[in-house]
């Protein structure tokens, strides 16, 4: 197809339930003719390329409930999927126990896209660049997916198969995503590496998630965005620090392996080599913050 | 800076290529950036991966290049005495119908919301080789004012009659037409209008046309345009910026500009251009490249890949007029779009030479270009 942007939206119909079960119904029984939609940011775009194209739009906006934010000292964070980008970055909840969260929401596209967006939307949209995703790697969070057969919880770093792709059926809906409490002396940071301010598609990303008992680091993730065909846990790197006193050599080791375990390929955005540079020093820079956060 | 005062082109200048300088305001400008940027204190205490940067740029108000190269107006005068003004300058929103509509009614002695400005296009307007090169506002604007001229004389020829004067004494002002130093003997500018239209059983309609009086075709065997163009514009600027010498990646901090685009006609919408001439340059210089793969396939199609600056990429810019009179322009004025574009990408390559010692050469100036030069410059190789 030869002007993409310039074609109007194909024919669909929307449908409105208002329960998740019916929601589910829905889905199975138009099989892969249908679609959930939220915020629509990014499959009213796919529809516009013909990527995808749903004889059937099933919104979630009807469904009470779904855009809630809760928090408890038990059980964590919990949102479902009509929270939009904006209201993760703006939660006064969200920025006093997972300020991480609040920052990378805050890279997203433009003012009005994170009003739009929703962050299981950026999730489930499965982009290597996605900036909500290793966030919420590195904070351990789950997704609870309902379908026909029942629920399961899966967490976020074993939801992707590869871009765009995830271990969701096409009956299947991300219905909450749940983040654990963080232990004390905890902190993590949100780097994101693109060439503009705003608007823009990361070369790199880097999350870091620490948890420090008087110098020693008691658990350290790292997940790396835009550094392979899904976002991908710096596991060697984090063992490297793990039970370890947090000492800036050590910092610089374990960001040398993260760049070693980073899968990048070489696009009009940067080269494979500049983006593992770029993991190096990222990596750096976000575990200092991770460090500075907890002080 | 003390390079470049020494060096830059004065007034009644030939260039090799045989152009002349009628007016020039750069040695002011460059004193007014150099000030508003804080070149000295802040180039005495350098802060670390800060960098500044200074260049000037000039700009040629239209030329003529072979062809067709003349600009046209007409300017037809309503019963009510407005006016009607077609010209072929080309309104594609850098403000020149405005201009025009302040020219005229300058000329005519008229209110500028007297003066209606028709949509230009092929079909109907008047002859003219376009929006080019900085030529609008001088080459239609001139044909503008003699269009306004011509229009003028017909009305005066009838004036002078009325108010029983010479036609050269008459002044048109306020819409109002006057003897010069005896301003009680006047008639309202519409009255001469329905005098001519009712009395006589005319019609006025005003046209103009001008090309620069003399103005060769440039012989590009030679390298050779003697009078080709009638004015040069200049501009000053100064960029400081912070650069990440771990990424690459540049961030601009301020800019300061300074324009000579001759006598400011309207100072608002020239300072537009300078906002908008920095804002797209600065996409020229981080961030604007068109890639293609191996087949010829564009890869950076979309404003996604193909990326502009954003509000937020934009630092704050201030601007100064440098007012110069030249003796050629339609109220003393110069060009003004494109010359503002021309100094700030190698202001900002200056400032990024500044910061961390690296000459690139080659924009868009990426963090990963940035970051390569560095440590060629680390290796020795730069």
């Amino acid at each position: 197809m030869k002007y993409p942007y310039l074609r109007r939206l194909p024919g669909f119909e929307y449908l409105a339930p208002e329960t998740i079960d019916e929601a589910v119904l829905l889905l199975s029984r138009h099989g892969k003719e249908a679609k959930p939609i939220a915020g629509g940011t990014d499959i009213l775009l796919k529809m516009k390329r013909r990527e995808v194209v749903p004889r059937y739009l099933v919104g979630l906006k009807n469904i009470p409930g779904l855009d809630s934010i809760d928090y408890d000292d038990a059980r964590g964070l919990r949102f479902g999927p009509l929270v939009t980008i904006d209201a993760m970055e703006t939660s006064p909840i969200v920025r006093e126990n997972y300020p991480i969260l609040s920052q990378a929401a805050s890279t997203i596209g433009s003012a009005q896209i994170r009003n739009l967006g929703t962050v299981i939307g950026n999730v489930c949209n499965a982009l290597p660049s996605a900036d909500m995703i290793p966030s919420l790697i590195v904070l351990g969070a789950t997704v609870r997916i309902t379908g026909k057969k029942g629920e399961r919880h899966i967490p976020v770093g074993d939801f992707f198969t590869g871009p765009g792709k995830t271990i969701l059926a096409h009956d299947e809906l991300v219905v909450e995503i749940q983040v654990p409490c963080l232990p004390p002396h905890s902190g993590g940071a949100y780097i994101k590496h693109a060439p503009r301010e705003a608007m823009d598609l990361a070369i790199i990303s880097v999350a870091t998630c620490l948890t420090l008992a008087n110098g020693v680091c008691k658990e350290v993730r790292i997940c790396l965005g835009t550094a392979g065909p899904i976002p991908i846990r710096a596991r060697k790197a984090e063992e490297i620090l793990r039970n370890k006193p947090l000492s800036a050599a050590l910092v610089v080791k374990a960001s040398e392996a993260a760049a070693e375990e980073a899968q990048p390929r070489s696009t009009v955005r940067g080269s494979a080599e500049y983006r593992k540079e770029m993991v190096r020093t990222l990596t750096e820079r976000a575990l200092s913050r991770a460090k500075e956060e907890i002080d | 800076m003390e390079v470049m005062l020494k060096n830059i082109v004065r007034e009644g200048e030939t260039l090799v290529s045989g152009s002349k300088i009628n007016s020039i305001g750069l040695e002011d400008a460059i004193k007014k950036v150099a000030d508003g940027i804080g070149w000295k204190e802040k180039r005495a205490k350098k802060a670390p991966n800060r960098g500044l940067g200074f260049a000037c740029g000039s700009q040629i108000s239209g030329l003529r290049m072979g062809g067709h190269f003349a600009s046209s107006a007409v300017v037809k005068i309503g019963e009510d005495g407005t006016v009607n003004l077609i010209h072929g300058g080309t309104e594609l929103g850098q403000g020149c119908d405005t201009v025009f509509a302040q020219m005229a009614a300058e000329v005519l002695g008229v209110r500028f919301e007297d003066i209606h400005v028709e949509m230009e296009d092929s079909h109907d307007t008047v002859l003219d080789s376009g929006m080019f090169g900085d030529r609008c506002t001088v080459w239609s604007g001139q044909a503008v004012i003699a269009a306004a001229e011509d229009a003028k004389k017909k009305l005066a020829r009838v004036a002078a009659e009325v108010l029983d004067a010479k036609e050269e004494d008459l002044v048109f002002r306020d819409r109002k037409i006057y003897v010069r130093d005896k301003p009680d003997t006047q008639i309202p500018f519409v009255r001469v209008v329905r005098q001519v239209m009712y009395g006589l059983g005319e019609s006025i309609y005003g046209h103009g046309s001008w090309g620069f009086p003399g103005a060769e075709v440039a012989d590009f065997t030679k390298g050779h345009a003697e009078h080709f163009t009638p004015s040069f514009s200049f501009v000053a600027q100064a960029v400081e910026l912070e650069l990440d010498p771990e990424t690459g990646k540049v961030r601009l901090l301020n800019s300061v500009a300074a324009d000579d685009c001759g006598q400011p006609l309207n100072p608002l919408l020239v300072e537009g251009q300078m906002d908008g001439g920095s804002a797209h340059m600065i996409g020229q210089a981080l961030h604007e490249i068109s890639l293609y793969n191996d087949k010829g396939q564009a890869l950076s199609s979309s404003l996604r890949d193909y990326k502009i600056p954003r509000a937020v990429d934009v630092p704050k810019l201030t601007n100064y007029h440098i007012e110069v009179h030249d003796p050629v322009g339609p109220f003393g004025a110069k060009g003004a779009g494109e010359t503002c574009t021309t100094a700030i990408m190698a202001a900002i390559r200056n400032a990024i030479e500044d910061a961390a010692g690296v000459r690139i050469t080659n924009p868009p100036f990426t963090p990963e270009k940035v970051l390569k030069a560095l440590k060629e410059k680390k290796e020795g190789k730069q």
